[in-house]
């Protein structure tokens, strides 16, 4: 039920490494377990999908593995780092260049277009890079994401499609470690869907970028080399890693 | 960080526009209302000044020592001299332009066999009207005592009825001199003196040539008051000490504040019912603002949530409400006050003619406003701005990331 040990020998040590993680949310005077002990590692490069049953609590479980959200208890090392017991805003640094997320909902801000939205997170960070190599970075990235001729629309004049587009852009931007995406299909239409999780899959093999994703979509199953169940709250089969990836 | 922060609270107090428009005009109209009442006040108020000053006091005055302090203003005991010797030594004060002495003294005034109490004014009908030209609006028909000869004099129409006579009749003036003895000397009504419209002592009242006023009272070269005049009178303050380094302890000096203090009364009381009105108003557009930025964190609550989730922090968060704020202020508070200064520059420009029933001459006010004012409102526009939404910024700074973020 654990994968107590590493799936295949890595001699680096593990991105993400989830120890007891426990979550319950107080609703009124009753506690709702969300996650009730799940033990987890990431390693680097990997392309991991969650799955598992609406309610079953794959959110509670990204948004603490993207320091959005603490544990009520268990440990949680990012990069070798204890992080579960460290504030919001101690962890801003980490969630800027460590982590990019996408949402369901594509989370955009609505009074920037793509490029201004894409360098947004570069923009925020105390040491900046020139302007020009980071324009440069983001035309290529949006390039790369196929938003080219959109660089200058607003979010409200894209599509679905093209909105997790540039959420997929912004999460890159910063070079993360690790990249989130809680149920970045589930707002688009199949055919929409199946090219996210091809581009996310290219990101994935092309810059090396670890990724966890989450959905309930089992037809999203097929393009996973690694899947790992949780229901309930518990992770009940972390291992048909499918001879895990191959680098 | 910043710029970037700038782009996106200029872009969201454009995207809002109704709400902003709305929040804004409060700001506008309420620094509109208040650089434009200033303006109106400040000129009103250098009016009233100046019609006291040139039309009653003079900038400065010099009396014998304890004069001030003295129960009645007309004691003949306490006398400035006025002969030239005395007068040189004021004119030679740097910036003093005029040098005028009068006489305030009691006496009965009789014509027609009826007599009636008066406050009588001796003036110097030539340096007078150099340290008060004003003095001249006030004389509504007939002459001036310069026109009218020795024993000229102007009496106000409360005076002139209740004795019966006319301009141009005789009346008699009966006093006692410096030493107690009766004195009585004729006088001509030329002229009549005008409701001027301001506080006055006492409404029978009347003008009369120094000369005169020291034969009756047998104090030649001598007055009980000198005024002076200086071109600005709100310096009238740093003439004091070399006034009285010039004329010696034995007399003291005082200015125009002293003497009319009630023009200080009346200016601070005018300021404190602008400052209110101002306070209200600009209470109002405030409370706008904290409404508006308050509405605008709830709206954008998964906006917030997405920045945190990117690793903007909370002291950005902050900041990118109170910036928005803070232009809302800002720029209400630039285009409230530049209409506000544009009535100010055009009626300063123009003029406003007040004419209040009774009175002799019109007040011509111009309306003036410094830019230290205008600066000052701005900065209590921008200020109050930011402080109103500092709730409401403070909040959208300390939501957590994932409570943000599953906001509707
Ligand atoms: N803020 C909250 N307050 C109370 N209970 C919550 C809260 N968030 C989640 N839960 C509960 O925690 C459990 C796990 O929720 P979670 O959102 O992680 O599930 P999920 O697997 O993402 O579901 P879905 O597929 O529908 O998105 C659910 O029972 C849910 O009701
Ligand atoms: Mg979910």
């Amino acid at each position: 039920m654990t994968s107590s040990a590493p799936t295949h020998a890595s001699d680096s040590q593990p991105l993400v490494v989830l120890r007891s993680i426990v979550k319950s949310y107080q609703l009124g005077k009753t506690l709702v377990p969300a996650l009730q002990g799940v033990d987890l590692e990431l390693h680097r490069g990997e392309f991991t999908v969650v799955m598992g049953p609406s309610g079953s609590g794959k959110s509670t479980l990204l948004n603490i593995i993207g320091c959005l959200d603490r544990p009520s208890s268990g440990s949680y090392k990012f990069a070798g780092e204890e992080v579960s017991d460290r504030d919001f805003d101690k962890l801003a640094g980490v969630r800027n260049e460590k982590i990019g997320i996408i949402f369901q909902s594509f989370n955009l801000i609505p009074v920037l277009n793509v490029i201004e939205n894409v360098e947004f997170p570069c923009l925020m960070r105390r040491r900046r890079e020139p302007m020009n190599s980071l324009r440069e970075r983001v035309h290529k990235l949006c390039e790369d994401v196929g938003l080219g001729p959109y660089v200058k629309h607003r979010p409200d004049e894209l599509s679905g499609g093209q909105r997790q587009r540039v959420a997929i852009a912004r999460a890159l931007i910063t070079q993360p470690e690790l990249v989130l995406a809680d149920e970045p299909t589930a707002n688009l239409d199949s055919k929409t869907s199946e090219q996210i999780i091809a581009l996310m899959q290219h990101l994935n093999q092309q810059m090396g970028v670890t990724f966890l994703f989450s959905t309930h979509d089992p037809r999203v199953m097929q393009h996973a080399k690694r899947v790992v169940y949780i229901a309930d709250g518990k992770i009940v089969d972390a291992n048909p890693v499918a001879a895990a990836s191959g680098h | 960080m910043l710029p970037s922060l700038v782009r996106i609270a200029v872009r969201n107090v454009t995207r809002n526009r109704r709400r902003s428009v709305i929040t804004f005009s409060a700001i506008f109209l309420a620094l509109g209302v208040m650089v434009g009442i200033r303006g109106f006040l400040n000129g009103m108020q250098a009016t009233l000044r100046e019609s006291i000053i040139l039309g009653q006091t003079g900038a400065l005055q010099i009396h014998r020592k304890g004069f001030m302090k003295a129960v009645t203003t007309s004691s003949l005991d306490l006398l400035v001299p006025t002969d030239e010797a005395f007068l040189q030594k004021i004119r030679g004060v740097p910036g003093i332009q005029a040098v005028t002495a009068r006489i305030a003294f009691g006496g009965m005034v009789n014509a027609n066999d009826t007599s009636a109490v008066a406050m009588l004014s001796a003036i110097d009908p030539k340096n007078e009207i150099l340290v008060c030209p004003r003095r001249l609006d006030m004389i509504s028909s007939g002459k001036t005592l310069a026109e009218g000869g020795s024993s000229a004099a102007i009496l106000t129409p409360e005076l002139a009825d209740s004795l019966g006579v006319h301009v141009g009749k005789q009346a008699t003036i009966l006093t006692n001199d410096r030493d107690g003895v009766m004195n009585a000397l004729d006088i001509d009504y030329v002229g009549v003196y005008g409701q001027p419209g301001l506080p006055m002592p006492d409404k029978k009242f009347g003008f009369v040539p120094l000369a005169f006023a020291q034969d009756l009272l047998r104090i030649p070269n001598m007055a009980s008051e000198i005024a002076v005049r200086i071109e600005r009178f709100d310096e009238a303050e740093t003439f004091k000490p070399r006034l009285q380094a010039a004329v010696g302890p034995e007399y003291e000096v005082v200015t125009w504040h002293d003497v009319a203090s009630f023009i200080d009364d009346a200016i601070a009381a005018q300021n404190a019912t602008l400052n209110l009105i101002g306070a209200i108003f600009l209470f109002v557009a405030l409370l706008g603002i904290a409404n508006t930025m308050l509405m605008s964190v709830l709206e954008r609550t998964r906006e917030i949530g997405t920045m945190m989730s990117v690793g903007v922090r909370r002291r950005q968060i902050l900041s990118l409400f109170l910036l928005e704020a803070g232009i809302l202020g800002l720029l209400g508070g630039i285009l409230g006050a530049a209409a506000g200064s544009a009535f100010v520059f055009y009626y300063g420009y123009k003029g406003i003619v007040l004419k209040f029933p009774g009175m002799l001459a019109p007040l011509h006010i111009y309306p003036t406003v410094t830019v230290g004012y205008i600066l000052f409102v701005l900065g209590l526009a921008a200020g109050g701005a930011v402080l109103s939404a500092l709730w409401p910024a403070v909040r959208a700074s300390q939501m957590r990331p994932v409570e943000a973020l599953a906001a509707v």
